[in-house]
């Protein structure tokens, strides 16, 4: 009932309202709704990837460098929802229920934007949503053959459903410009962002 | 010192004034974070191939969005319903307000945490949850700091752009922060402060970026990771959002998206994008037990209604208010209300209908069109401001009226109008000019003519050659 009344509201509204041929006048509504293209890019997916998450302060790691850049930000303790990347020998793996007390949370991305360095994260009953967020580091695991180019690539397809509880597309680590304009990373999100690809 | 003024007994000027009072931190910062967005905005802008095209798409297909809009948001309200989330249509702000606290009371909820969302602002909800005697904290980093201090937001994406570290040192001071000027060292006291509070609350609340009707889901939109713990930690999650904010297909999320970001953060893409359909499945550990979606009204519909329809395209990314000459001098909250800049000078008139003194507001422009090259999605801020205007002197139906009547008769006539021109020699001495002008002179000098005008020299035969 309410809801009628509300849109009813809305409907005798729009049947009142003037016709809007201003100086100015918005044209028709495309047919399809354009893409949000990139300027063409000559380089490889990988390398732009790679160039796109330090650009938003993430890094790329190979597999065999993820012990030394784990240890370099002194993880001593990890979550982990995915086998795909192995936890370094020094890393103790702790149950999910820990995940608040975690140094780094270990999960795979569903896809990545090569454009934007964007990882995308989905949940699920064995991938909860907390697990790339509450601890310091988030280590994401990316099949190599799900690099797409765009956000656009991914967030276009989602029409065609089902879709997640959650959906995440996280671009590096959480960030703030709040105090004084000085851009400041590790705010309520993850303060390092490490990406590793994966072939799966 | 600098103040803030309410909207309701004060002028702009008033308000100004009191703004800039002090020491000119404020100026410099407006300038220096304004100038710094509006550059990444542009930077971010040019990565793209044909920003001009998407730009014009987009504001087409927020008008046509605008036109569906009740269809749209059935859609919107079935999709979250399937998911199984809830859904409240609030006709104006005491309906949500009342609404929302209804819900944290039915929960026994004690403590909430909130991420940054200005309609919460718009509706005044935190006194509301407050008076029940609920805990209520801020997680935006600088929205904390604004409520700690208890000043509303200055900027839409920038609510704390106003305050010096200094500030921030007393302002953090109050809840046990001694570490420094450094904003590393006040950034982990508030993730370690608000940290805590996440884990602990009752009910998270957040606005919504966008709602995409093909599939019920809703955007919100974080840089610091604060929209995502506040819609996935606590075990309620309420979804306040303004009744424009839908789009019709994730295609169309996806080109609002990239121009969102980039017009607000200047980042290619917000940080967190979190699309969320209903609450948290069977089987998941984490996420709310309940998703509940409140549309707000609030006077959009008398929008929807009038000459000003195009205001409902905003998206909300505060790109007018850094390139605006205006909001640059005086900052936010000389505007007196929720939203600033020359998206909240349309707006106000339109939503405070019963607040005269929002209708001055129409005039915080030059109308230079600034905002309109900055818009996003190419809203024409400035004929919406004359809108404004125009809307304003329909009502006003005293003497300022009857003085342009009486003055564009005097100038329908030709010997009237030559006897009126500007006076030639000495200028006009203030003091002879009656007070009405007087305000008009106080700050810019009357015109004085040199020679002879148009028609002595016509006259003369000077104009054409025989």
């Amino acid at each position: 009932v309410r809801r009628e009344a509300f849109l009813d509201r809305l409907r005798d509204a729009r049947a009142g309202a003037p016709d809007l041929a201003g100086a100015h006048p918005p044209g028709p509504p495309p047919a399809l709704v354009p893409r949000v293209a990139w300027r063409p890019d000559a380089r490889g997916l990988e390398e732009r990837f790679a160039d796109a998450l330090a650009g938003v302060r993430a890094r790329l790691v190979a597999a065999d460098a993820l012990p030394a850049a784990l240890a370099e930000l002194e993880v001593r303790t990890a979550v982990a929802t995915t086998d795909l990347v192995a936890l370094p020998g020094g890393v103790t793996r702790l149950g999910l229920e820990r995940v608040a007390e975690a140094d780094a949370g270990v999960t795979a991305a569903r896809a990545a934007c090569a454009a934007t360095g964007t990882l995308v994260l989905e949940s699920s009953p064995e991938q909860p949503r907390l697990v790339s967020l509450l601890p310091r580091v988030h280590v994401a695991a990316v099949p190599r053959s799900s690099l797409v180019e765009t956000p656009g690539d991914v967030l276009r397809g989602l029409g065609r459903g089902p879709l997640p509880s959650a959906l995440t597309l996280a671009s590096g680590p959480s960030r703030s410009a709040d105090i004084d304009g000085e851009v400041v990373y590790g705010v309520h999100g993850p303060l390092a962002v490490l990406v590793v690809l994966v072939e799966a | 010192v600098s103040a803030i003024l309410p909207l309701r007994g004060t002028t702009l000027r008033e308000r100004s004034a009191a703004a800039l009072a002090g020491d000119g931190h404020l100026q410099a910062s407006l300038r220096g974070t304004t100038d710094a967005l509006d550059g990444r905005r542009r930077n971010t802008l040019a990565e793209l191939d044909d920003p001009d095209g998407l730009r014009a798409a987009a504001r087409a297909l927020r008008t046509d969005a605008i036109a569906r809009l009740p269809e749209l948001l059935e859609q919107v309200a079935d999709g979250v319903e399937a998911a199984g989330g809830h859904v409240f249509f609030a006709a104006d702000a005491e309906e949500a307000r009342e609404h929302v606290a209804g819900l944290a009371e039915r929960r026994g909820a004690r403590r909430i945490v909130k991420s940054k969302s200005m309609v919460t602002e718009e509706i005044e909800l935190n006194p509301r949850l407050e008076a029940a005697g609920i805990d209520v904290v801020e997680t935006d980093l600088g929205e904390w700091a604004q409520q700690l201090d208890g000043e509303p937001p200055a900027h839409i994406l920038g609510p704390a752009l106003h305050k010096t570290k200094g500030d921030w040192v007393r302002v953090l001071g109050g809840v046990g922060y001694d570490g420094g000027e450094s904003a590393e060292a006040m950034t982990a006291f508030a993730r370690a402060t608000l940290r805590e509070r996440f884990l602990n609350a009752d009910v998270g609340i957040t606005g919504v970026n966008l709602a995409v009707a093909e599939t019920g889901s809703l955007v919100v939109v974080s840089n610091e990771g604060n929209g995502r713990l506040t819609a996935g930690a606590p075990p309620v999650h309420v979804a306040v959002m303004g009744m424009e904010r839908v789009a019709a297909t994730w295609a169309e999320a996806d080109l609002l998206l990239a121009l969102l970001s980039r017009a607000g953060a200047g980042v290619s893409l917000a940080t967190y994008v979190n699309c969320l359909t209903g609450p948290r499945r069977p089987g998941e550990r984490d996420g709310p037990e309940e998703l509940h979606l409140v549309v707000v009204d609030n006077g959009r519909s008398r929008i929807l209604a009038g000459a000003s329809r195009e205001a409902l395209n905003c998206i909300r990314c505060g790109a007018c208010l850094n390139a605006c000459p205006v909001y640059r001098q005086i900052g936010g909250h000389a505007y007196g209300w929720t939203y600033s800049g020359p998206i909240g000078a349309v707006l106000a008139p339109l939503l405070l209908d019963d607040v005269p003194e929002a209708a001055e507001l129409s005039h915080a422009s030059s109308l230079c069109g600034a905002c309109w090259d900055a818009c996003p999605v190419g809203i024409p801020l400035h004929e919406l401001l004359l809108q404004g205007r125009a809307d304003g002197a329909a009502r006003d139906h005293g003497g300022e009226r009857a003085l342009w009547r009486a003055w564009a008769r005097a100038w329908s006539r030709p010997r009237a109008y030559a006897r009126t021109g500007a006076p030639a020699g000495a200028p006009v001495p203030d003091a002879l000019v009656p007070p009405p002008f007087r305000a008009w002179t106080a700050g810019r000098e009357l015109p004085r003519r040199s020679g002879a005008t148009f028609r002595e020299r016509w006259r003369r035969g000077e104009v054409l050659d025989p």
